[in-house]
């Protein structure tokens, strides 16, 4: 309504602006050819594919147990949660059930790549909305995961420690003191974002009643994840259809009825609050036995077989869809349902007629993952 | 009215820590980055653990191992001359390392990798000088325990023998037929038995043997081969 | 000891005029001279500055900033200016030649011309005008006109959406920054900057004025583009706004004349409010440095802490609450002014 009365009073010309594939907010390599009306957007269009490296192909050119460490180039903020999928989903393929210990283990990594995905979020929003200062907060925060993740299984952000069957090392020794630690102080960092982040007056303005998502819109997209919750719809993987052991924790869905980009912050910081406690509990009761179950050799489909597998993602419902071919070590096809992808479907829709910087804040709080978008 | 009061809070937060240590970041040439037990740095091998299976490779999904090795004339020995890790596809992915069962490969901490060309981030391990030498001492040493195995038995065969002499001559099949059915019994456990002797000239022998010095033991073990034979070849059929 | 520099300049004049040079001519070296510290410490300040807000942000990022070149890294900045004057100066083809080239010139030429009227200690002036804070209102505003043509002349979108941005907040702020300077204006009687110095020798004007201060701070910070207020350059939005195109050395003269506009701004409300040259033990020479690098530092602090505000409410927060603010604020000071009068005159 904006553009159209503005357009009515000034009679200016529209001019299309190319935002990326090389612009330092489009969270890697997306473009959006944005048409502007002075600072008012009028239409973007979402251009993807600059980060494609057919992950989809090569999956039907290697073995099962090949294709992990790929998977971790998905979505490569959330170290542990692609090989999740991916794992599991094989695991359903080939009728293999983890060890008991692998499956706490596999929470605890999951949860841990959850939140270092939504404090590289939450840091993200705030550098790109020009806070420059608690971004590097939010990564001092986060690089105590990347160390734990190193002391795990030796590689700090693409994590290929998940195995068809369980892990492929045991959690050493000096992890779960780090673990408790940081779980210890998450609050207190937490305390630090609500107070440089959160009550600054500045970014609350730029972060309420922008990009409103009804509900209604955000399932008609598809959108899932963090983004779906902060419309106000209640759905949440770990709960409604658990994977793993999930079902076996406690933990609540943060929900947020604004759908806007404020409600999308907010949620997250709450979604990290959770994450811990689903740490904590597996913590507790995390039992003893073998990290890897008996698998041969080699992983053959039993069977012609496809399988649907999904997890919730950081991003949102993260899945992989297989088609086995029987005595195969290979997949016949692989898909992905990538939710960075279909999240970003609703950006044209939730920047009309906005400010041109709120397709900055836009991007950021629906927090896409090129990589994972273009596969 | 308390606008402005959330960015003095944070402005409060910036300068606590302005005052605070500076050891968030790692002044890095002088200060080494701590490196956790588990890190992955360079893919090492071992060249005198390696038996060349090729399951390192096998297991790599980018093809960045591959071995150097030349079958020597006349036998089926593999003979690795060099092993060549081409660094700059690896993503670190430790299947190699899970994969091979003698440990050949490791990763050591060195994380320093930048090259002037893309040639030299390859990683070649000749074949060391030593290796000819230290496979000739272990094929030595095979050869010694193999001849050693050899003469305990040569001489237990002779303690055993004292006295009797070693039945040369007609092996088991070429027995008259009343030793075969002393043995076996039925018609059809003879040819399952002559089956199994075929197959296993040692037992043979030694079956051979017993039958000239101790009837009643070859009886039992002959009896014994034959069941054995018999459930094995139920169980073929199950499958 | 407040005297040195007026001796020295003295010392010049009579020197020059024993050799038989008429005033008219002595006092034009002298100015001459003068210029050329004027350059001199504006060069100097802007390379300290650099290294200055590199340092800042990186302790309150708890990093430890620029520390290779030199104790402390005080000599990146040189580093850094060699390499800029080294690197090849691009102009694209379509660009509007003569305004691309010049705009950097223009921008760098206005900014310094600030310093000539600053007070830095009694009758340490290079031009003590009797207009001085309204000849530096208006030059620097003009600066703005250099970034309008750096985004037009550049012809590139992101240049002119930076430009136009620059244009819009000079136009808003321009006048709170003028209405809440009015107050002070009305207590002292004076436009002249050493004038109103010379008024807070008792009372600086942060005590009397603190909501002329507030207002004055804020629309500063947006005058100079700086801090929550960085529309026309915005990084994560427009790459580099208004310098998106330009290269090398004539982008680095942009760097320059915006750190050369902080410290004159800075300076300036050192003078407004700060009590300028007044101070106790120091000379008077050094008070100004002082206070002036403590304003710079509050501006860094708080650009460092804060997210980039968007532009309608950039315009909205100055119309609806500055202005009222300012214009409260000469109201009450007109009272205050009748007050004072009267219960001096009972």
């Amino acid at each position: 309504m904006n553009a159209e009365k503005s357009a009515l009073q000034l009679q200016t010309d529209q001019y299309i602006v190319n935002v990326g594939p090389q612009h330092p907010s489009t969270h890697g390599g997306a473009h959006l050819q944005t048409v502007l009306d002075g600072e008012i957007i009028v239409d973007t269009v979402v251009k993807l594919g600059y980060v494609h490296r057919s992950v989809e192909k090569i999956a039907e050119s290697k073995t099962f147990t090949q294709f992990i460490p790929y998977t971790a180039r998905l979505d490569y903020l959330s170290g542990c949660l692609p090989p999740l999928a991916y794992t599991q989903a094989v695991e359903k393929l080939l009728n293999i059930s983890p060890t008991e210990r692998s499956e706490y283990i596999r929470v605890i990594m999951a949860e841990f790549s959850r939140i270092s995905s939504h404090l590289l979020c939450i840091g993200s929003l705030a550098l790109d909305l020009g806070a420059t200062t608690a971004c590097i907060y939010c990564v001092r925060d986060r690089e105590q995961i990347m160390d734990m993740f190193e002391m795990v299984g030796g590689q700090r952000l693409l994590l290929s420690f998940l195995r068809v069957g369980g892990v492929s090392h045991d959690l050493p020794e000096n992890f779960y003191p780090a673990a408790r630690r940081f779980i210890k102080e998450l609050p207190k960092m937490i305390d630090e974002y609500h107070a440089i982040i959160t009550g600054n007056e500045i970014l609350q303005k730029r972060l309420k009643g922008v990009g409103r998502l009804s509900a209604e819109d955000a399932l008609a997209y598809g959108v899932t994840g963090p983004n779906l919750r902060a419309s106000g719809f209640d759905y949440d993987i770990r709960r409604d259809d658990p994977y793993g052991i999930y079902d076996r924790f406690k933990f609540e869905v943060p929900i947020d009825s604004g759908g806007d980009a404020w409600a999308r912050y907010l949620v997250r910081v709450e979604e990290l609050i959770q994450s811990a406690r689903i740490i904590e509990q597996a913590l507790d009761s995390l039992p003893e036995g073998d990290i890897c179950a008996k698998t041969p050799r080699l992983l053959k489909a039993p069977e012609n077989q496809d399988i649907y597998h999904h997890i919730e993602s950081s991003k949102g419902e993260l899945g992989f869809y297989i088609v086995g071919a029987a005595g195969k070590d290979k997949p016949h096809r692989l898909h992905v349902r990538a939710p960075s992808f279909i999240n970003l479907q609703v950006l044209p829709m939730m920047c009309k007629g906005a400010k041109f910087q709120d397709l900055i804040t836009n991007i950021a709080t629906l927090d896409p993952v090129l990589g994972e978008a273009d596969r | 009215m308390a606008y402005g009061l959330g960015l003095l809070k944070g402005m409060w937060v910036t300068l606590k820590h302005t005052f605070e240590k500076k050891d968030l970041v790692v002044q890095y040439p002088e200060q080494r980055p701590v490196l956790q037990e588990r890190f992955r740095g360079t893919l090492c091998f071992r060249f005198e653990n390696c038996i060349a299976c090729n399951l390192c490779v096998n297991s790599c999904p980018n093809k960045v191992l591959s071995l150097d090795v030349v079958k020597a004339e006349g036998s089926n020995k593999r003979k690795l001359m060099a092993y060549i890790i081409d660094m700059q596809y690896c993503m670190y992915c430790n299947l190699c390392v899970e994969s091979c069962n003698s440990s050949a490969l490791y990763w050591n901490k060195e994380f320093e990798k930048s090259t002037f060309d893309k040639e030299s981030i390859k990683i070649t391990y000749e074949r060391p000088r030593y290796m000819d030498e230290l496979e000739a001492q272990r094929e030595a040493e095979k050869e010694r325990i193999r001849q050693e195995k050899a003469q305990a038995a040569a001489s237990a065969k002779k303690d055993a023998a004292v006295g009797i002499e070693t039945p040369a001559g007609p092996s088991i099949a070429e027995q008259p037929k009343e030793i075969l059915t002393e043995l076996a019994g039925s018609e059809e456990n003879i040819t399952l038995l002559l089956q199994v002797l075929s197959k296993n000239t040692v037992t043979h022998d030694k079956l051979l043997k017993m039958i000239a010095s101790d009837m009643e033991k070859a009886k039992k073990v002959a009896l014994a081969l034959v069941q054995k034979a018999l459930r094995d070849s139920n169980e073929g059929g199950k499958e | 000891m407040d005297l040195w520099f007026t001796n020295i300049a003295n010392y010049i004049v009579q020197f020059l005029m024993s050799w038989g040079l008429p005033y008219f001519w002595a006092d034009l070296i002298l100015l001459i001279i003068q210029w050329a510290c004027v350059l001199a410490i504006v060069v100097l300040d802007v390379i300290i500055l650099i290294w200055l807000e590199r340092k800042a942000a990186g302790f309150i990022q708890m990093r430890l900033g620029p520390n290779r070149l030199g104790p402390f890294g005080i000599f990146q900045t040189i580093a850094d200016a060699i390499k800029l004057m080294t690197k090849e100066d691009i102009i694209p083809n379509k660009v509007d030649k003569w305004i691309f080239l010049t705009a950097p010139l223009f921008m760098i030429f206005i900014s310094v011309m600030l310093y000539l009227v600053l007070p830095i200690g009694e009758d340490l002036a290079v031009v003590d005008l009797d207009v001085g804070l309204l000849y530096f209102l208006s030059l620097s505003s003009l600066t703005t006109i250099c970034v309008l043509m750096a985004g037009w002349g550049s012809n590139n979108k992101w240049s002119l959406m930076g430009a136009m941005r620059a244009v819009a907040q000079m136009i808003t702020y321009e006048v709170p920054l003028i209405l809440s300077l009015l107050g002070i204006v009305m207590i002292t009687g004076s436009l002249r900057l050493s004038d109103i110095v010379a008024a807070q020798s008792h009372v600086w004007f942060i005590i009397m004025q603190p909501l002329a201060l507030i207002c004055y701070f804020i629309a500063a910070t947006a005058e100079l583009n700086r801090g929550p207020f960085d529309m026309p350059e915005a990084e994560q939005e427009l790459t580099a706004g208004a310098y998106t195109e330009y290269t090398g050395m004539r982008w680095a003269l942009f760097f320059l004349a915006e750190y050369t506009n902080l410290v004159a701004v800075s300076a300036l409300f050192a003078c407004l409010f700060l009590g300028g040259w007044h101070g106790p033990f120091l000379p008077q020479w050094l008070w100004i440095p002082i206070k002036t690098y403590a304003v710079i530092c509050v501006f860094f602090w708080i650009k460092w802490t804060s997210p980039r505000i968007r532009m309608d409410h950039l315009m909205s927060f100055s119309w609806k609450v500055l202005i009222p603010l300012s214009l409260l604020n000469i109201v009450l000071t007109g009272f205050g002014i009748e007050i004072f009068a009267w219960v001096r005159g009972l």
